[in-house]
């Protein structure tokens, strides 16, 4: 598996496969959140942002976890997938996290008016904004691919810090945003009618980020081992 | 139909918000999605033109 020619030969078989279950769980959860969970008695509808805002927040948190595991394991043992599933994953994270900022300001402005607060659980989000776009800003910048990946190992590992803030702000802080939706420990406030599309959500979304991480991490393989053997066979015979 | 339709783009004055919030997620999504798929074309076409 963390061969890039046995990764990629898997993948071919495995993506359509994991694009076709990520659609259809990913699109239940939002038509039966947006379009059939009931309406919030004190909010409205407007908390129907809830089942984009939530499980993007999620992914964000997620996926530096994820980049940091892979930070640990390209440092410790050089594996080449590694430093390349951090280059792939940073842009999707990034990508989540600006959504979770995005709309969590459209829900803020409507529910505290105001679009943007200095609030402990806002701040950190963004700092972890920052943090993606320091591990792409990073590895674009440097040339030889193999220091690329050691420079962003180490600052994914390092970053990782930022996760339990960011989960944590909202019990050390007074903060204007709501506590946590999803704890491990104990059961969701919400009501079974609500929560059961968010679950549903969150699941979609994970499937949709790991399919969308195999998509992008076929293409760093191709990009990396394009003068090997087994790329001018497979790829470009199989493209033909 | 058009009215659940109707009430389901308006939902009581928030739609515009629900909405906003679901075209910036597809947007990203799109956008994730489609980069590797050029990328790998232009990889493609560029180990063509070598050979």
């Amino acid at each position: 598996m963390g061969s890039p020619p046995f990764f990629y030969r898997w993948s071919t078989t495995f993506s359509p496969w994991l694009a076709l279950l990520a659609v259809i769980v990913f699109s239940t959860g939002l038509f039966w959140g947006l379009g059939f969970a009931p309406t919030d008695y004190k909010q409205g509808d407007v908390y129907r942002i809830i089942y984009i805002h939530v499980p993007s927040a999620i992914l964000a948190e997620s996926i530096y976890i994820l980049m940091a595991v892979c930070g640990f394991i390209s440092m410790v043992w050089r594996a080449k997938i590694a430093g390349m599933l951090i280059t792939s994953a940073a842009p999707i994270g990034a990508g989540f996290t600006f959504i979770a900022l995005v709309t969590g300001s459209i829900w803020g402005q409507f529910t505290w008016g105001t679009w943007w607060v200095w609030d402990a659980r806002l701040t950190s989000t963004l700092i972890l904004f920052f943090l993606y776009s320091a591990i792409i800003g990073l590895h674009s910048s440097i040339e030889n691919k193999a220091k690329a990946d050691r420079a962003v190992s180490i600052l994914a590992v390092l970053g990782v810090v930022i996760v339990p803030i960011i989960k944590k702000s909202v019990d050390w802080w007074q903060t204007l945003h709501q506590s946590s939706t999803f704890t491990l420990t104990s059961s969701p406030s919400m009501s079974p009618d609500m929560y059961q599309p968010l679950f549903v959500c969150v699941l979609g979304f994970y499937f949709l980020f790991i399919f969308m991480l195999t998509n992008s991490l076929r293409g760093e393989i191709i990009f990396r081992e394009r003068d090997k053997l087994w790329v001018k066979n497979q790829f470009f015979e199989q493209e033909r | 139909m058009l009215d659940s339709l109707h009430v389901l783009f308006i939902m009581d004055g928030s739609g515009p918000y629900v909405w906003l919030c679901f075209f910036v997620l597809m947007f990203v999504i799109s956008v994730n999605i489609i980069l590797p798929i050029i990328r790998m074309k232009k990889i493609y076409k560029e180990g063509r033109l070598e050979d």
